[in-house]
């Protein structure tokens, strides 16, 4: 059984009423990096997912998640 | 880091993406069924494939290093983002894939039709060096949702 990385990153975002340009900049990466997490395109290194979770005051666990495929 | 930045980085990397599929396109059009003079006697020849050395060198040191030397710290660093390593680890696997299967090819056809050393690693390096570049181009335009 292969599993997948899910995330709130999203909601987390539009929650905070942010743009992705200005998440981008709050963590110090590129709206493409943004761009890519949320559409579960790009799977970002444990270092990237404890920065986000920084940023939008949660922990790792709530905003990124193992989903079963 | 700025949104200045941030959208700096954005519009170059769409712009790298862009340039990146141009470059492979044209690279594969004119360099993959350039046949070398056999002696190298003319000079058209010699400067056709130092310019075909110079163009593979530059591709391979961007695929390897991502590129953006004349940008300053900040702008490198996002536009050679972890998005932007894989997507250039992706795109080498792709090279390779394409280098050891067009090797492949070479190597059957010789049984039927001779062929020249030169000729042939030509052949395998354009094609190898094209298919990584195209892969990046395609990976980084899906990444900036071109």
């Amino acid at each position: 059984m292969s599993a997948v990385l899910g995330n709130g990153l999203r909601q987390e975002r539009e929650r905070m009423g942010l743009t992705q340009a200005e998440l981008a900049e709050r963590v110090g990466v590129s709206r493409k990096t943004v761009n890519t997490i949320e559409n579960r395109v790009f799977m970002p290194s444990t270092l990237l997912a404890l920065k986000f979770a920084r940023t939008v005051g949660k922990p790792v666990e709530e905003l990124f998640w193992i989903e079963e495929a | 880091m700025t949104e200045n930045d941030i959208e700096r980085a954005d519009r170059l990397t769409r712009r790298r993406a862009r340039i990146a599929m141009v470059l492979g396109i044209v690279f594969i059009a004119t360099q993959g069924f350039h046949i070398a003079d056999d002696q190298m006697t003319r000079t058209v020849d010699i400067v056709r494939v130092i310019a075909w050395g110079v163009w593979v060198i530059v591709f391979f040191l961007f695929l390897l290093y991502g590129g953006g030397w004349l940008r300053g710290k900040s702008i490198r660093a996002l536009m050679n983002d972890e998005v932007t390593e894989a997507n250039r680890r992706g795109a080498l696997v792709a090279g390779f894939w394409a280098t050891m299967l067009t090797a492949f090819l070479c190597y059957a056809l010789s049984f039927y039709e001779p062929m020249l050393v030169r000729e042939t690693l030509h052949v395998v390096i354009t094609v190898g060096v094209g298919a990584a570049i195209l892969r990046f181009a395609a990976l980084e335009r899906r990444a900036i949702g071109a």
